[in-house]
């Protein structure tokens, strides 16, 4: 009888999961933040401890799938070839979201054809930040200073601190110990890691279930923040910006769907859920826990070992949301200073973008964009004058670079992982989307 | 006699030396009297306006210094006769020794040299000084990124103001620079926008003269505010008006460092 209440229950509450239902709070957001931008603004509160909520599970979530994962991977004889893969198809996925970027950008040119009314309202912005003195500082890092940025000096700081980078090493780290000193101690190890991942992935479950309320609260506030002034100054800009995400997402729908030999349909129908929180929160941490439960689901069944430790990899070093923007924004910057991009410079935009998104892992988002400068200041462009325009248009392209991102981090996982299987993934896939409702 | 001539020497000196001070104070006390008696405030400013301190608009004077005239004339009691005809601070110091004018009005900076040919009153307004950079130019002088720590470093060429303030603070805040001087600050911003010089230094008020017609300029000129150095702007009196400058003081004293800079552009754009 108990039973059957509970079911009735859960039940009555399964509609909020639904598609169409998230659809619906997407489309109604939109109306709230283009319309009603002043009660949009009110929301913020409603969207941001729905945020809190989701982030409180990332570095449990984060650091537990990467020490079992990795203490399994490290246990087994293939850990050479994994890792081999991993570093090569991370470099190929890389290369080639900036080389198609760059092509875009230099077709359609973002800063070409700007009226005299687009360069008299970045100008007034740009003179606005400086007069302000709210002109942005650099977070440029060497490879020394990345290496230790790395490296906690103490690990419970980091934690609190929130810091990803030195969690991710960390994390790796503790996997590779586990994994090497084998024996009894390590199998708890990982059972406990396996365990508390399983206990997370639960509170997700739960959280999902407020998805729809969360969406409408973010989408709202974060449209009604976007001036429209920008917006149409920069509009050729995020167009390319958009196009190419949208371009980049049916790619990785048709490389998933080959390799995997499921129809676009049902590959899209997986991952949607990790799309819409990805294109809601426009954070792709938060989203990390829905494109795992999307990847190890009943329905594309990937080896959650291998999907544990590739996202959240990717997730930190694999920022492909941020090789999209610097390279578009260093194609901008020349078309609109009339710097000249010859082969070697255009070399200089595709791998020095790849490189400044890698040395910016951990930092967040608008410190992030400060990193443009590694590809800007070799080509004598202006760096500070371009970040600021780039923040001023960041709530118009952070959804869809993020949701992108975290797509192409899902691919690129989904073709490590792919023929990786063995026993103790078949109980994780049965157990987690179980448990994750 | 002469004994008494003797044992009072010093106090005839004395006597001697203060006849003509005692004379030009005597001056000083009848300056507001004169100007109530004749009716008129008679100030002197620049023939080119700079705004928003003067501004020139169908052929009528407005702005914050005409304003502050305005405030001294209504306190004597007569009308603001505001000429705007002299070509720099030398021709309005000229001005003041030959009595053409009561007071000076004219942006201009509290500066040690013209200070001991005039008086000045309370400063009415505090300027920060402003480096306006061509963006690109000074890239190409390498440094390691474009935040202001990296490029004051560099062996810039800086245009600045032919003026003795601005030539002192310059050749401090920027020792490794190359300064060039030009006689006004539309000769400045073109020689900028044509790469002929790396940078200007001015105030803020001129800086953002630089960017208010033409804000488009915001791409290509970066703009890098010092707070660090500043200047005073000051009504000048003629030397001899100790009692007159006084008089101004007690005037403006309501309402000096009162206004921001951002205020008056708001105010009077």
């Amino acid at each position: 009888m108990k039973s059957a209440t509970k079911k009735q229950s859960t039940f009555s509450l399964q509609w909020l999961k639904s598609p169409i239902v998230i659809l619906l709070s997407m489309v109604l957001a939109i109306i709230a933040g283009v319309f009603f931008p002043d009660f949009s603004k009110t929301l913020a509160p409603i969207g941001d401890t729905y945020l809190k909520l989701l982030q409180m599970t990332i570095i449990p979530i984060l650091m537990t799938a990467l020490i079992a994962s990795v203490g399994k991977l490290c246990a087994s004889e293939s850990a050479r070839d994994s890792i081999f893969k991993i570093v090569t198809t991370s470099l190929i996925f890389l290369f080639a979201v900036s080389s198609i970027t760059f092509v875009i950008s230099l077709v359609v040119g973002p800063g070409r054809y700007l009226s005299q009314d687009a360069k008299i309202m970045l100008g007034k912005t740009l003179s606005a930040a400086d007069q302000s003195g709210a002109s942005v500082g650099f977070a440029n890092r060497g490879a020394v200073e990345f290496i230790q940025s790395m490296i906690p000096s103490n690990i419970f700081h980091d934690l609190g601190q929130g810091s990803n980078l030195s969690i991710l090493f960390f994390s790796l780290i503790l996997g590779v110990a586990t994994g090497l000193m084998g024996g009894k101690g390590a199998e708890s190890i990982i059972d406990i890691a396996d365990g508390l991942f399983k206990a997370f992935f639960k509170i997700i479950g739960w959280i999902m279930y407020l998805l729809p309320f969360g969406l409408f609260a973010m989408l709202a506030n974060q449209l009604a923040h976007t001036g429209s002034e920008t917006l149409f100054a920069m509009l050729r800009f995020v167009l390319i910006i958009w196009g190419t995400c949208l371009l980049l997402i049916v790619l990785n729908t048709l490389i998933m769907s080959l390799a995997l030999r499921r129809s676009p349909h049902v590959i899209l129908s997986a991952m949607k859920d990790t799309m819409l929180i990805a294109f809601g929160t426009a954070s792709s941490f938060a989203s990390m826990p829905s494109a795992i439960l999307g990847l190890t689901g009943k329905t594309l069944q990937l080896s959650p070992n291998m999907i544990n430790l590739v996202i959240p990899l990717g997730v930190v070093l694999n920022r492909f949301a941020m090789v999209i923007i610097y390279v578009a924004a260093s194609v901008f910057a020349a078309e609109l200073y009339g710097v000249p991009l010859h082969a070697p410079q255009m070399l200089m935009v595709v791998s020095l973008s790849v490189l400044a998104a890698v040395a910016g892992a951990g930092a967040p988002g608008v410190v992030s964009l400060t990193m443009v400068s590694i590809v800007l200041l070799p080509l004598g462009l202006p760096a500070q004058a371009i970040t600021v325009l780039l923040i001023a248009v960041l709530p118009i392209i952070d959804p869809i670079t993020t949701l992108t991102s975290l797509y192409t981090n899902s691919t690129l996982s989904a073709l490590i992982a792919k023929g990786y299987k063995n026993e103790a993934d078949q109980v994780l896939t049965s157990e987690v989307v179980q448990d994750a409702g | 006699m002469l004994n008494i001539i003797r044992s009072n020497c010093w106090l005839l000196l004395v006597l001697l030396l203060a006849i003509p001070q005692l004379c030009q104070a005597q001056d000083s006390l009848q300056t507001v009297q004169e100007i109530r008696k004749r009716g008129e405030l008679r100030v002197a400013s620049v023939q080119e306006p700079l705004f928003p301190f003067s501004v020139l608009k169908e052929g009528r004077w407005s702005g914050y210094e005409f304003e502050l005239a305005q405030l001294v004339a209504k306190a004597i009691g007569v009308k603001l006769v505001w000429d705007a005809s002299y070509q720099d601070a030398a021709a309005l110091v000229e001005a003041l020794k030959q009595r053409k004018a009561d007071l000076v009005f004219a942006h201009l900076k509290r500066d040690l040299g013209i200070a001991q040919q005039v008086n000045y009153s309370l400063p009415y307004i505090a300027l920060d000084f402003v480096l306006v950079t061509n963006r690109l130019k000074v890239l190409e002088k390498k440094p390691t990124d474009d935040t202001f720590q990296s490029i004051s470093k560099l062996p810039l060429r800086i245009g600045t103001l032919n003026n003795s303030v601005y030539l002192n603070k310059a050749s401090k805040r920027f020792p490794n620079a190359k300064l060039e001087t030009f006689t006004n600050i539309a000769s400045l911003t073109e020689a900028l926008e044509a790469g002929k010089i790396d940078a200007v230094f001015c105030d803020e008020v001129e800086a953002r003269n630089i960017f208010v017609d033409q804000p488009e300029r915001g791409l290509y000129l970066g703009y890098f505010s010092l707070p660090e150095i500043k200047s005073e702007l000051a009504a000048m009196v003629d030397w001899s008006d100790l009692h007159f400058t006084a008089w101004l003081n007690l005037v403006l004293e309501p309402v000096a460092g009162t206004t921001s800079v951002d205020q008056l552009f708001s105010k009077h754009y």
